[in-house]
């Protein structure tokens, strides 16, 4: 009995665990997919031994208590002192645990460029390939930005029937599941439909760019909830119907976004997306 | 220790804030999905530029999320009223879903915002009028028109060993429990993967409301729901109530299943007029 009540808590604390819940990850991987070019496909396919990048969507989390990856889990979240992007030497300096570990885009850089510099071991080629789907799909994830002047907000919450929620888990788990109960192939359907010039618009920069421009949306979602307020399901929809257009829009960005990274990283006739 | 542990299971399954409406999400999404397969290129490409290049899919429960945002849209009934001995639709319910498909074809003249609020209900309220948990009888022999029959009574789900909203088992639980693990996807590849064109044919001839009628005739007498189900004011004895076993699942599985892709049916039929032009 008691060994039946530990699974079943584990196996709730998994998506609770995880940034974005494995079917946002899964959601932005096959998007992504759904977006790359032929060439692309194919020698992602190859590097993968025939699976996709949704097979992987989330192998970083997977893999994160293995042997040789446990570094990993450093490698969720990027920091800002308000609006600047917080890089370099100063991330691992701060002062505070969670900028210190929020070495996301450094490990998206690293990933780009060992795959950029070739010579890589199959094993290796595989796992940055893997760690970019992965990476991608967090660093769209707005509570995946740690705001050193709003850590406090990170500790927002909400009751729903009288039960406490915390906001950051929220948007983890339920920013897009609250409203949608789509499996992965929908949301390809419902969000792999943007227009050339749309498409042009979300990839035009470089990774950094894109990182640094998201801050807006990212700092405003913690406009969008008073702590300690209090839903039924009435008000909790009307809540809820404030943040589905954010959060469905950048499962969206974040898959096109990782199909430009790969398509540039795998077609030889794509151009590169630059790092800054 | 049980009681915790049924909780733990039913989060587990349910997840945190799911919310349960007419059909549910899977049961409109589904009907969307089916219209937009069968949408000629034109009508897609128009009715998709009107709400900014989205799918009809994505707005198919945008009534039931937004109900509460504006006081009409949370006056509109969401079942539609029927004379049990003509089985036509009357009442407001008819005169909402005449004036949405009035508005939708003069569409070209509404404002953006209006235009999509108004495509919005159609996607949502031509499905739930599909629903035979959503039809309502009234007799209309006196001065005013008097509810006789409605889906709002409990029965006994013998498959869940509980006592059911019957509304509720209409309103997404039939079709969530027969395949808990189905998107709209796999309900649209289910059963819109070899219609005959005969029978589109057959389900998409005549008016809006000669289908609302065949909605009423199938599910008040070839079904028997109302009657083959006696019954029960809410909070009666649960052997007092009527029981739905794994077989009247079956049964019901399939009306619902059937209700699902004629609604998309005919709602790719309106559309189709509509916006294929």
């Amino acid at each position: 009995m008691r060994r039946f009540i530990i699974i079943l808590l584990a196996a709730l604390s998994i998506e609770s665990a995880s940034a974005w819940s494995r079917a946002i990850h899964s959601a932005i991987a096959a998007i992504a997919d759904d977006n790359l070019t032929e060439q692309a496909k194919s020698e992602i396919s190859k590097a993968l031994g025939g699976h996709t990048i949704t097979y992987y969507a989330q192998w970083m989390y997977d893999v994160a208590d293995s042997e040789g990856y446990t570094h990993t889990k450093n490698w969720r979240s990027v920091a800002f002192n308000k609006s600047k992007l917080i890089s370099g030497k100063k991330i691992a300096k701060h002062s505070e645990d969670i900028v210190n570990r929020a070495q996301g885009l450094e490990a998206l850089i690293a990933a780009v460029k060992a795959i950029e510099g070739g010579n890589l071991t199959e094993q290796q080629l595989a796992d940055n390939i893997r760690y970019i789907v992965t990476i991608v799909g967090d660093l769209h994830c707005p509570t995946h930005y740690i705001f050193t002047d709003m850590l406090p907000q990170r500790k927002a919450f909400y009751y729903y029937n009288d039960k406490k929620y915390s906001y950051v888990s929220y948007w983890e788990n339920n920013a897009v599941r609250g409203t949608f109960s789509w499996r992965t192939d929908e949301y390809v359907h419902q969000l792999s439909r943007k227009t050339p010039e749309q498409v042009a618009q979300i990839t035009k920069g470089s990774i950094t760019d894109w990182i640094v421009g998201n801050v807006p949306t990212y700092r405003g979602i913690y406009d969008l909830l008073e702590s300690g307020s209090r839903f039924d399901r009435k008000t909790m929809r009307l809540w809820q119907n404030n943040i589905y257009p954010i959060s469905t829009e950048q499962v969206a960005i974040a898959g096109y976004r990782l199909a430009a990274i790969l398509n540039g990283l795998f077609d030889s006739s794509v151009e590169n997306v630059k790092i800054k | 220790m049980k009681r915790f542990i049924i909780l733990l299971a039913a989060l587990l399954i349910a997840g945190v804030n799911t919310e349960c409406f007419a059909w549910g999400r899977e049961g409109h999404a589904t009907i969307a999905y089916i219209a937009e397969r069968h949408l000629t290129p034109k009508a897609k490409e128009n009715i998709e530029k009107c709400i900014d290049g989205h799918s009809i899919v994505y707005y198919a429960s945008w009534l039931d999320n937004h109900r509460a945002e504006h006081k009409s849209w949370g006056k509109l009934s969401h079942v539609c009223h029927y004379d049990i001995n003509t089985l036509r639709a009357i009442g407001k319910p008819r005169s909402y879903m005449k004036s949405t498909l009035k508005k939708l074809k003069n569409y070209r003249e509404l404002p953006d915002s209006a235009l999509k609020v108004t495509i919005y209900h159609f996607v949502h309220s031509f499905g739930d009028y599909h629903c035979p948990g959503h039809v309502a009888l009234y007799d209309c022999t006196g001065e005013k028109p008097k509810k006789v029959h409605t889906s709002s009574y409990d029965i006994y789900l013998k498959t869940k060993k509980t006592v059911f909203d019957y509304h509720k088992l209409w309103d997404g639980g039939i079709i969530q429990q027969n395949h808990p693990d189905w998107g709209y996807m796999d309900w649209g590849h289910a059963l819109d993967s070899s219609v005959p064109q005969e029978y589109i044919d057959s389900v998409t001839a005549g008016t809006w409301e000669d289908w609302l009628h065949d909605v009423a005739t199938r599910t008040h007498k070839q079904y028997n729901i109302f009657e083959g189900v006696p019954k029960k004011d809410k909070g009666a004895a649960e052997s007092e109530l009527s029981v739905v076993d794994r077989q009247k699942m079956n049964e019901f599985g399939e009306f619902a299943a059937e209700q699902l892709l004629i609604g998309g049916l005919r709602m790719a039929k309106i559309i189709n007029e509509i916006f294929g032009e």
